[in-house]
């Protein structure tokens, strides 16, 4: 389907670009250019005519905030182009002849593959790693403490106008029963979001977090390996399930929206316990093996898609909400040189 | 009347399912264009993705050659030419639901016809990349 060249106005419906992608490169760099045009022009006049005091200071950002702005729309305009292709390629290659690390030379050994450093940092009581949470509700809780907090304050500072108001004034006009009146919402926000956030903080209080830890490293297709769960706490357990799950993470740009999807092309059930009881004496302890299967694809990551492997937690507590957890996995292709699947990746020290 | 430009790739291997850590061979040439026309060659391994989410693409090999870069005792840019490179070990070729992964070999070419504007022609050659059969242990 032909694309227009310029579009003014009208809404675009479906499409992943509005205009020709050519045009939209060209007129970023003219934008990104002008930026930087704009910055050094008005930077040596502001170098000849040198203001003093706060304005300086002001001044002096703003132009540099125009030539870094110029600069980084500039590079990344053409590197998003056709003429980017080549010099990107340069530009990675070049990168990697300099750059020795060992997470440099992991990362050519399998290109668009997760690395595992930063996941093996903390090496387990049971197992040799122990996997880091990757879903919990972290987000969940600050914004719920940020929205008691801004609505208790805007509560308290009504409450304290409304009466100084009462006090100094007559009485009439809108003076002191407009902020009475936004008092009572306000109240109720407060109130609602206290209460959500005092029942999530009794989850996270109450409920000690599932310690999941394995026995290898990155792990491969076909291989098995021995996973051990522990949980403290005083707790009686309805049902713990943990599940192996694969999923398709995409991201793309709907308007100038950019949505995310997930899709689970593997769900399997790993280990089930029902109708238990976790106490300070007695913690849960269990260990079980997980296969991945010989077919499974390798973890895979880019800027915009990924396929990601974890397991999977979902706890039902008496007296508590449902708990689901994810715990990061990485999973490698084999390759000739690939470390012996059952021996070398057991050891935890060796980051 | 003019004719596109043909452009053929050719790969070692009929079946065009490959290993990592295989080496590709390849062969590509162009036809039905003067060689006074050809601007550029360019040469290259890739992989990109499809499916739901936006386009990512790696380019694991890449060459480009122009009449200035080419040798003065072969300046046509048309006649048959032969890369060879090492295929990395990853990513592998990959089918889902939301997200694709291929491989392939483009060939693209600039062309300038009678004082026209610069036209680039793209042709790909796609080729699977599997992973190494499963250690018995």
């Amino acid at each position: 389907m032909s694309r227009q060249l310029i579009r003014i106005l009208g809404k675009k419906r479906g499409s992943r670009h509005s205009v020709s992608s050519k045009f939209g490169v060209i007129g970023n760099v003219a934008f990104s250019l002008t930026l930087l045009l704009l910055g050094l022009i008005s930077g040596v006049f502001f170098l000849l005519n040198l203001p003093d005091g706060v304005a300086s200071w002001l001044l002096g950002i703003v132009i540099l905030s125009f030539i870094g702005f110029g600069i980084q729309g500039l590079v990344t305009g053409l590197l998003g182009s056709r003429v980017g292709d080549g010099l990107r390629f340069s530009l990675i290659q070049n990168a990697h002849r300099f750059d020795l690390t060992q997470k440099s030379k992991a990362a050519r050994r399998l290109p668009n593959v997760p690395t595992i450093d930063t996941l093996l940092m903390s090496p387990g009581n049971t197992q040799p790693w122990r996997l880091p949470v990757t879903t919990g509700k972290p987000i969940e809780i600050i914004s719920v403490i940020a929205f008691f907090a801004t609505w208790t304050m805007v509560s308290f500072f009504l409450v304290g106008y409304s009466i100084n108001q009462y006090r100094t004034t007559n009485h009439s006009g809108w003076s002191w029963w407009l902020p009475t009146l936004s008092l009572l919402p306000s109240i109720g926000f407060a109130g609602w979001s206290g209460r959500m956030l005092a029942r999530e903080l009794k989850n996270q209080i109450n409920i000690d977090p599932l310690k999941v830890e394995v026995s290898h490293q990155p792990l491969y297709p076909g291989q098995t390996i021995d996973v051990a769960i522990s949980q403290g706490g005083a707790l009686y357990v309805r049902s713990l399930r943990l599940f192996l799950v694969c999923e398709e993470v995409t991201s793309y740009h709907q308007g100038t929206d950019v949505r995310t999807e997930t899709l689970e092309i593997l769900r399997e059930q790993v280990f089930v316990q029902r109708r238990f009881e976790i106490t300070s004496k007695a913690p849960l302890a269990e260990t079980f093996t997980v296969t991945i299967p010989p077919d499974a694809m390798h973890s895979f990551q880019s800027n915009f898609n990924c396929l990601q492997w974890r397991i999977e937690s979902v706890g039902r507590y008496r007296d508590y909400a449902e708990i689901r957890r994810g715990f990061s996995l990485v999973v490698h292709p084999l390759f000739e040189d690939a470390d012996d699947v059952n021996n070398s990746s057991g050891d935890a020290h060796a980051v | 009347m003019q004719f596109d430009p043909l452009i053929s790739i050719r790969l070692d291997l009929a079946d065009r399912e490959y290993q990592s850590g295989d080496i590709l061979e390849c062969e590509y040439q162009i036809d039905a264009v003067e060689s006074d026309e050809m601007h550029a060659v360019e040469a290259a391994v890739l992989w990109y993705t499809s499916g739901k989410g936006d386009e990512d693409q790696g380019i694991h090999y890449y060459q480009r050659e122009t009449r200035k870069s080419r040798h003065l005792d072969q300046p046509d840019l048309r006649v048959l030419t032969h890369f060879t490179t090492t295929l990395p070990n990853s990513p592998f070729s990959y089918e889902g639901t939301n997200l694709k992964i291929q491989w392939c070999v483009r060939v693209r070419i600039l062309i300038q016809r009678d004082g026209q504007n610069l036209r680039e022609y793209i042709h790909d050659q796609g080729f699977q990349l599997h992973r190494l059969p499963l250690l018995q242990s």
